[in-house]
């Protein structure tokens, strides 16, 4: 080893140091249960244990494509993510951009709560909520209907409601939180910029386009590759507890995880579950490679690795 | 300079330090409040054991799962300590119970052994049935220990046990000696009295069934609903005609049934049958005409809510020897019940293993668990502890076998209850009011000799072979089943979908291995 290098070393200890709890974490809790994984290709059976028992390959994966809802699974699983991904960054930028312009401080703070609470509100209680919506006898949307003398609608009856009531509940739930980590960065661009463009007579609109977006790419890339991490999952309270579980909405409404929810709930077999986690953290690896690597082509600042 | 370096290597120090202290601490919380509670009383038995030794004693403690609605009883070890004073002295062993809420109950009892932890009993009922715990390899054979220890269940079970009989061994017990099930309309009486509603003797035909619903439809006021099929799950599946046997599987999913359940020998695929579509069919007709409680599959409740919330007039449920229209009635917020018989009693594998016990492979001495359910069935002092606890204190005798909870105690406060497992012989262990002494007379009703029993008893299906059609399968018969049952969907249009559904997630394969077992198995019997 060179004299440099061996300085250089030293030199690191310390941040090698403050890393080595994390590492530590990661390794005990994220890299050694790996080693359970091979359950997702073995007959898991409590009493030979996971190296006991039998290997089959990939006989446990077989069920996720066995039915005429594979397409259906996998089709929403990742519809909806992507279009999510793409809504959430656009409304999330739009409310940030929105809150920062707000001068009041007290009224600013009143708003970003308010936005921010329903992503703390438990998927079960957000289920009860749309149910309050959307009943059919007591709900309030009929309600209304009823009183300007319009029939009922069945919500929970008709699957082409639902894309766009999970979108709805969704984008309420969750878009509180992407735009109060777009507000951090929107907060931490200097002022000079935009002072300069008012100088030079730009307006509002063309300031965000010049200046906001631009200096938000890293925020808006981050946030997307962390979506494409997850396009494979899909929030469970959200697809099975809003739509209360009615398999007339199943169209609409059957992801991956429902579906291996209501195909395991009665044999609660190991093996099989744990390969449809398998299979989810496969294709959500591959996606986020394949974005990183089209990031890294177009803009290679901004990619993530 | 240095004095940073060194600063800063102490700060990580400490906080490696404070972090595997976090992990150690979260180890043991993980593993779970049962196991804390576990150690406290093992030590004391440790301590008792400490005295016991001197006398030449030699103790075992025995883990019962007791399957609760979620708390914990709050005198739990109050009554362990009473229930282990009789089992010491007969059978030298202590009883500890393990609190597992019904909701957890299966992966709990999955998880606890493949974790290794050490559980004696368990309930293989309930959700999960013994069939499917012994595919996961979570029950231990106790084919040769039973007449040895406990020889009055070889004897006085007799060919129930064959309903937990998988490849020629035994793994679980069941719990109840009279495992029939008999299907009945239930309605509340008040209501019937108040609106003047006629109650038929039977209900032998949908003529008669439509001619009781259109005259309970016209007296009843708007918002009050004739009939409720709640959320879709339980009884509900089951009919006035349809008496099938699903052959060991409790959640009746149906992969396969055998129809004609006195001789047959012919499985088919219950939804297909004409006589499926005519139930659904009816259904749907009385959900338009408005007799149904229209939103209650996706509003949740249960025929018990839409019960006791006094918007429905009737509902249908199954009598067992641990279910009558008394303790429906309780579930019920306290309606007063009348019933309508529909059909006699059947004895059926799945009936039969509702409530069983099974020995896990992770019990030490399974020899000793065998005993203790020798002992229950027999001792009804232990097993009227278990069930009800101690006598003065969470309940009072009324008369010989009836008993009630003392003055300011009931369901909700008592100190033992809240859990579903049952201990013992019915016929001789007490019963709470309002049951009355008839209770015992009609338990005869659900026992071998009197009730049909289905031809297919000591038959189980083992899925082990169509495990990926099984999940196909259970995944549509959950997403489609509930809507078609409660009327909520249209038959015309909905059931050939749910039926072609099914066969392209491989029913038919199912059912032709089903049938392939089922027949061996007959071949075996004569």
């Amino acid at each position: 080893m060179s004299k440099k290098k061996k300085q250089n070393l030293k030199r690191w200890i310390p941040c090698y140091l403050m890393a080595l709890p994390c590492v530590v974490y990661f390794f005990i809790n994220n890299y050694m249960p790996m080693v359970g994984l091979q359950i997702a290709f073995k007959n898991f059976n409590v009493r030979d244990g996971i190296w006991g028992s039998k290997f089959i390959g990939f006989e446990n994966f077989k069920y996720l494509f066995a039915s005429k809802d594979a397409w259906i699974i996998t089709r929403n699983t990742i519809g909806y993510n992507l279009f999510w991904i793409i809504l959430n960054t656009a409304l999330g930028i739009m409310i940030a951009i929105f809150l920062n312009e707000v001068k009041s401080k007290m009224a600013k703070k009143v708003y970003q709560t308010f936005i921010l609470l329903p992503y703390l509100i438990s998927m079960v209680v957000v289920s009860y909520l749309a149910y309050a919506f959307l009943s059919e006898q007591t709900g309030f949307i009929n309600g209304i209907l009823n009183a300007l003398g319009l029939p009922s609608v069945m919500w929970y009856q008709k699957a082409n409601y639902w894309p766009f009531i999970l979108t709805i509940v969704y984008e309420w739930k969750n878009i509180g939180f992407n735009a109060i980590i777009f507000l951090a960065s929107l907060v931490g661009i200097s002022k000079d910029y935009y002072e300069a463009a008012e100088m030079d007579g730009a307006t509002k609109w063309q300031q965000i386009r010049k200046i906001t977006i631009p200096m938000l790419t890293p925020t808006i890339v981050m946030l997307v590759t962390i979506g494409m991490g997850n396009i494979f999952r899909s929030d469970f309270g959200l697809f099975y507890q809003v739509p209360r579980n009615q398999g007339l909405l199943n169209a609409a409404t059957n992801t991956i995880d429902t579906y291996v929810f209501r195909a395991l709930l009665q044999t609660g077999d190991i093996g099989m579950s744990s390969a449809a986690s398998f299979y989810q953290a496969a294709v959500c690896l591959v996606t986020i490679l394949l974005f990183n690597g089209v990031m890294k082509k177009f803009s290679e600042e901004n990619a993530m690795f | 300079m240095k004095k940073n370096k060194l600063i800063s290597m102490l700060l990580c120090g400490a906080m490696l330090v404070s972090l595997l202290a976090g992990c150690g601490t979260g180890g043991q919380d993980s593993g779970s409040d049962s196991n804390s509670n576990k150690s406290n009383v093992s030590n004391e038995n440790d301590a008792n054991q400490g005295g016991e030794d001197s006398d030449g004693g030699d103790t075992y403690e025995l883990v019962i799962e007791l399957m609760t609605f979620g708390p914990e009883p709050a005198d739990m070890e109050k009554v362990e300590a009473a229930i282990s004073e009789i089992t010491k002295e007969k059978i030298g062993a202590t009883v500890k119970f393990l609190p597992i809420s019904v909701a957890d109950h299966f992966t709990r009892v999955n998880l606890l052994t493949a974790g290794g932890e050490k559980v004696d009993l368990v309930m293989a009922g309930i959700t999960g049935d013994p069939a499917t715990f012994y595919g996961n390899g979570v029950l231990t054979d106790i084919t040769d220990l039973l007449p040895e220890y406990a020889p009055n269940i070889v004897e006085e079970m007799g060919d129930l046990l064959g309903a937990a009989t998988f490849g020629g061994g035994v793994y679980a017990v069941p719990g109840v000696k009279y495992p029939g099930e008999q299907l009945n309309l239930l309605y509340n009486k008040e209501m019937a009295e108040e609106y003047g509603i006629e109650i038929p003797e039977s209900l032998n035909s949908y003529e008669e069934w439509d001619a009781f619903f259109a005259q309970a439809y016209s007296k009843l006021p708007e918002d009050i609903r004739v009939f409720t099929l709640g959320d879709g799950s339980g009884s509900v599946t089951l009919n006035w005609d349809s008496r099938y046997d699903s052959l060991g599987d409790t959640s009746r999913l149906a992969y396969g049934v055998l129809a004609d359940v006195e001789s047959g020998t012919e499985l088919v695929n219950w939804y297909e049958t004409e006589k499926y579509k005519t139930m659904l069919n009816k259904r749907r007709e009385w959900y338009e005409k408005g007799y149904i409680v229209p939103d209650s599959l996706s509003s949740g409740y249960t025929t018990l809510d839409c019960m006791s919330a006094r918007t429905c007039f009737s509902f249908q449920n199954a009598f067992k020897a641990d279910c009558n229209e008394v303790t429906l009635g309780r579930n019920c917020g306290g309606v007063e019940l009348g019933y309508i018989p529909l059909g006699e009693a059947i004895i059926s594998g799945s009936s039969t293993t509702m409530m069983s016990w099974g020995v896990p492979i992770t019990s030490e001495k399974p020899e000793k668990a065998v005993e203790f359910l020798s002992l229950l069935f027999e001792n009804s002092e232990l097993a009227n502890l278990c069930n009800f606890g101690i006598e003065g204190e969470h309940y009072v005798k009324q008369s010989e076998r009836i008993i009630t909870y003392p003055e300011g105690v009931d369901a909700s406060n008592t100190g033992w209850g809240g859990f579903i497992n049952w201990f013992g012989d019915n016929k001789t262990v007490y019963q709470l009011t309002p049951n009355t002494e008839e209770y015992y007379d009609q338990l005869k009703v659900y026992s071998m000799g009197e009730a049909l029993v289905s031809n297919a008893l000591g038959y189980t299906f083992d899925t082990t072979g169509v495990k990926t059609q099984i999940a196909a399968v259970t995944s549509v018969i959950d997403t489609m089943k509930p809507m078609l049952e409660c009327g909520v969907a249209d038959v015309e249009t909905e059931l050939p979908n749910f039926i072609n559904a099914l066969k392209e997630a491989g029913i038919d394969e199912i059912i032709a291995e089903n049938q392939r077992q089922f027949n061996e198995w007959l071949n075996q019997r004569q």
